[in-house]
C-alpha cells in the first residue's frame, strides 16, 4: 500500500516536471510578432557588421520591428544539426542565411519554406532580378526556396615582387593577355620554388590543391560534367572529373604532397594573424583565391603589389571562366511571423539590402542592376566583369555528400593511396544511389 | 525507474523503429523495412570508419590502461607532497575534448609544435601530421592519453584495497618491487583493469570530437570514425533513419566486444581479495 502511494507520487513528481518543461518550451517559444531572429553562417566580424547595418536600415523603415542576428556555423558543408533541432523543436529562426550551394539539399530534405508561394503571391517576377546563375543555385526543382544574396568570383592572385625575385616579369601574368594555360602556370611555380638544404619548402610558386584550388574548382575548369539530365544520374566518370583527378595525381608527385603539405601548415599555422598569410608575405607566389580577399589585402597588406588574372585554362586559347558561390536567405519550415519574415527576406536580399551589405566589403552583388553600378562593386579588379561568364556548382539534393565524397577522393589521390579511377568509382558509387532517390529530377530552371 | 525507461530504453526502441524507415525528421517517413541495414552492410565507409574506430581503440585503450597504470602509482606514493601530485596529473583529464584538440593541433603544427621539432631533432623530416591517414589517427590516439587521469582513480583505488600485508610478507621473503608488482600488485588488480577495459573500449568506440574538430574526418576518411560518420549521416544529409541503423550496428559491435572481453577476463580475474 504504502509502495503504492509511493509509486503514484514519484509518477505525480515527474508528470509536473514534464509539464512544467512543456511550459516552459511554450513560453520559450512565444516571440513577439515584431520580432525576428535571424540566423546566418556569415560569423565573420566584418561580415556581421555589413548585416548589422542591413538590418539596422530595415528595423528604421520598419518601427517597432526588431531582428536579432546570431551567428550559427556547422563543421561540415550542410551541416544542419542546429537548424534541424530548431525546425523539429518547433523553434524556428525566421531567417537562416546558408551557403547557396546547399540549398537543394536542405529543400529536398524539407528543412525550408518553399518562396515561390510567397513570389507567386507578390506577383513580381522576382526571380529575373536576380543573376541566372544564383537564383538556379537557390531553387530546388524550379521553386525559389532561398533567395541570393552575394556571390563572388575566383582568379588567380599574385605577388609581383616574389614574381620579380624569381625573375619572372609580372607583365606575364596580366589578364589583358588572356588566361595561362595549366602548363605555364605550374611552370611559373616551379621557377619560384625554393628549398633548403633538408629538403623542406621554403617559398612555392603555386600549390595548386591549397585553398580555393580544390576539386570544384578544377572540375569546373575542366568543364567536368556532374549531373545527366537525362538519366538522372551523377556523373563523376565524365572526361572532365578524370582529368582533375589526373592533374591531382602528377601533381602530387611533381612537387611532393607531404612536403608540400608540411610547408602549408608551416606558413599558415593554427590562429594566424591576417597580415601573416603566406601570399602577403612572400611565402607563396601565386593562389586561386576570390575576390573576398581583397578586403582582407586593403585591410591588412595595404602595400602588397599584387594582380590578379584569370583562372588557369586546360589548353592554350580556352575561354577563360570563374566560378561563383555565395550565400542565401532562407525561411526555415515553420518559421513563425511569415509575413513580416517574408517582408525582411525581400529587403534583406534585395537591392537596398544588398547595396548596403556590399557597401564597406569585397563582395559581388546578385542583384542584376547593382552589378552595373561602379559604387557597389569597386576596388574589385576583374572579378565584377567575371560574372559574365561565371559557372556555380550544379544545385543538387546530393551536394555534401558529392563534397565529402570528392574531398576523401582528392586526398586519397593526391597521397597515392587511390589511382584517379578508382577514387571517382568510389564517388559515384556513394553519391549515385543516393542522387536515385531523388528522381525524377531536373537540373536548372526548367523554364 | 521511470528515468532509466525514459532516457534508455525509449532511445534505444524509438532508434531501432526509425532505423527501419527512409526519415529525415521533417517529412513523412517511408517505410523500407531492413533496407538500411543491407546499406549499411554494402557501405564501404561504414567499414571504412569501424576499422578506424576499431584501431583506435586497439592502440588507445591499451597504451591508456598503462599510462593511468603509471598515473595510479605515481598517484600512490607515500610522499607528503602527495595531494599536489594527484592533482597535477588529474587536471589534464578535466579539460574538455574540444580543448585539448584545439592545443593538439598546434602541438603538431610543423611550424608551431614541438612534435616537428623532435622529428628534425632525429634526422626527420618535416611533416604535418595531420595530413596523413596513419599519422592522423596515431595523434588522436595520443591526445587520448590526457584523459587517463580518471583509469588512474579506479586504478589508485583499487591500488588503496590491496592488503599492505602482503607486501609485508613478500618483503621478509626477499621479494624485489618488480616481483612485488608482477606477483601482488597486478594480480589484484585485475578487476580494475577489466573495468577500465571495457569501459575505455566503450568510450573508444564513440571517439567523435577530435576528428570533428581536428581532421573533419580526413585524409582520405583516414579519421572518419563510426560516430562521426553517424553525425554526418544524420545531420549533414538528413537521413535520420540510416543513422539510426548505424547507431543499432554500434550497438550491436559494443556489447559484443563488452561480452567478449567480460568472457575472457574472466579467466584471469582476481576478486578474492580486492573486494
Amino acid at each position: 500500500m504504502r509502495l503504492r502511494s509511493q509509486l503514484r507520487r514519484r509518477i505525480g513528481m515527474t508528470a509536473l516536471a514534464v509539464l512544467l518543461i512543456a511550459v516552459a518550451g511554450a513560453c520559450a517559444q512565444a516571440r513577439p510578432n515584431t520580432e525576428l531572429l535571424v540566423w546566418t553562417v556569415l560569423g565573420g566580424s566584418v561580415e556581421l557588421e555589413a548585416q548589422n547595418a542591413v538590418i539596422d536600415a530595415f528595423e528604421k523603415e520598419n518601427p517597432g520591428v526588431t531582428v536579432q542576428l546570431v551567428p550559427k556555423a556547422g563543421q561540415f558543408t550542410g551541416d544542419n544539426a542546429a537548424l534541424i533541432a530548431a525546425v523539429r523543436g518547433k523553434q524556428s529562426p525566421n531567417v537562416y542565411v546558408i551557403d547557396r550551394f546547399t540549398t537543394a539539399q536542405q529543400a529536398s530534405v524539407g528543412l525550408l519554406s518553399n518562396l515561390q508561394t510567397f513570389i507567386d503571391q507578390d506577383g513580381d517576377n522576382l526571380r529575373d532580378e536576380y543573376l541566372p546563375f544564383a537564383a538556379d543555385e537557390a531553387s530546388y526543382n524550379g521553386d525559389m526556396y532561398a533567395l541570393p544574396f552575394d556571390t563572388d568570383a575566383r582568379g588567380v592572385l599574385y605577388n609581383k615582387a616574389v614574381l620579380r625575385d624569381a625573375g619572372i616579369d609580372p607583365e606575364i601574368m596580366d589578364p589583358k593577355n588572356g588566361a595561362l594555360t595549366i602548363d605555364e602556370l605550374m611552370d611559373l611555380g616551379e621557377k619560384i620554388n625554393q628549398k633548403d638544404k633538408n629538403g623542406n619548402y621554403t617559398r612555392m610558386g603555386f600549390i595548386p590543391w591549397d585553398g580555393q584550388g580544390f576539386h570544384a574548382t578544377w572540375a569546373l575548369i575542366n568543364h567536368a560534367e556532374w549531373f545527366d539530365n537525362q538519366t538522372c544520374d551523377t556523373t563523376f566518370l565524365s572526361p572532365g572529373w578524370k582529368k582533375t583527378m589526373e592533374d591531382f595525381q602528377s601533381w602530387s608527385k611533381e612537387l611532393g604532397y607531404q612536403q608540400v603539405q608540411a610547408f602549408i601548415a608551416r606558413v599558415r599555422p593554427p590562429n594566424q594573424p591576417p597580415q601573416q598569410s603566406p601570399l602577403y608575405t612572400g611565402k607563396i607566389g601565386m593562389a586561386i583565391d576570390g575576390n573576398w580577399s581583397l578586403q582582407s589585402i586593403k585591410e591588412y597588406a595595404p602595400k602588397l603589389d599584387y594582380g590578379i588574372t584569370y583562372l588557369p585554362v586546360p589548353k592554350e586559347g580556352d575561354k577563360p571562366i570563374s566560378w561563383a558561390g555565395g550565400f542565401a536567405a532562407t525561411m526555415p519550415k515553420g518559421a513563425p511571423n511569415q509575413e513580416l519574415t517574408w517582408k525582411f527576406m525581400k529587403y534583406f536580399a534585395g537591392e537596398q539590402g544588398q547595396r548596403i551589405y556590399m557597401s564597406n566589403q569585397s563582395k559581388i552583388p546578385t542583384w542584376k542592376s547593382l552589378l552595373e553600378d561602379p559604387e557597389v562593386t569597386k576596388d574589385q579588379g576583374i572579378f565584377p566583369s567575371m560574372m559574365a561568364d561565371t559557372l556555380a556548382r550544379p544545385a543538387l539534393p546530393v551536394g555534401a555528400q558529392i563534397s565529402d565524397a570528392m574531398d576523401a577522393a582528392q586526398s586519397g589521390v593526391l597521397l597515392g593511396e587511390e589511382t584517379p579511377e578508382k577514387a571517382l568509382d568510389i564517388v559515384q558509387a556513394r553519391v549515385g544511389p543516393k542522387m536515385k532517390q531523388f528522381c525524377p529530377f531536373t537540373l536548372g530552371n526548367p523554364e | 525507474m521511470i528515468g532509466f525507461l525514459a532516457f534508455v530504453v525509449f532511445p534505444i526502441v524509438y532508434s531501432l523503429a526509425i532505423s527501419m524507415f527512409q526519415y529525415t525528421g521533417l517529412q513523412s517517413a517511408q517505410f523500407l523495412g531492413l533496407d538500411n541495414y543491407g546499406r549499411m552492410l554494402a557501405d564501404p565507409l561504414t567499414w571504412t570508419s569501424l576499422g578506424n574506430t576499431l584501431y583506435y581503440s586497439a592502440w588507445a585503450v591499451p597504451v591508456g590502461l598503462v599510462v593511468a597504470l603509471l598515473l595510479a602509482l605515481a598517484m600512490n606514493r607515500q610522499v607528503r607532497e602527495v595531494v599536489v601530485y594527484r592533482t597535477a596529473l588529474y587536471i589534464p583529464s578535466l579539460a574538455p575534448i574540444f580543448a585539448l584538440s584545439f592545443i593538439f593541433i598546434v602541438l603538431v603544427n610543423p611550424g608551431t609544435g614541438i612534435a616537428n621539432q623532435l622529428i628534425t631533432l632525429f634526422g626527420g623530416q618535416e611533416r604535418d601530421l595531420l595530413a596523413e591517414p596513419t599519422t592522423a589517427k596515431l595523434v588522436i590516439v595520443a591526445m587520448a592519453q590526457l584523459g587517463a587521469g580518471n583509469a588512474a582513480l579506479i586504478f589508485l583505488a583499487g591500488l588503496n584495497n590491496i592488503p599492505q600485508t602482503l607486501y609485508e610478507a613478500a618483503r621478509i621473503d626477499g621479494a624485489s618491487p618488480i616481483q612485488q608488482f608482477g606477483r601482488i600488485t597486478l594480480p589484484l588488480l585485475t578487476p580494475a583493469i577489466v573495468f577500465n577495459l571495457i569501459t575505455g573500449v566503450s568510450g573508444g568506440l564513440q571517439v567523435f570530437t577530435q576528428a570533428y574538430i581536428m581532421t573533419r574526418g580526413g585524409p582520405n576518411n583516414g579519421t572518419l570514425f563510426y560516430m562521426l560518420y553517424l553525425y554526418r549521416n544524420a545531420f549533414s544529409y538528413a537521413d535520420l533513419g540510416y543513422a539510426s541503423a548505424l547507431a543499432i550496428g554500434l550497438f550491436i559491435v559494443g556489447l559484443a566486444l563488452a561480452v567478449i572481453l567480460y568472457g575472457v577476463s574472466r579467466r584471469f580475474t582476481n576478486y578474492e581479495v580486492a573486494a
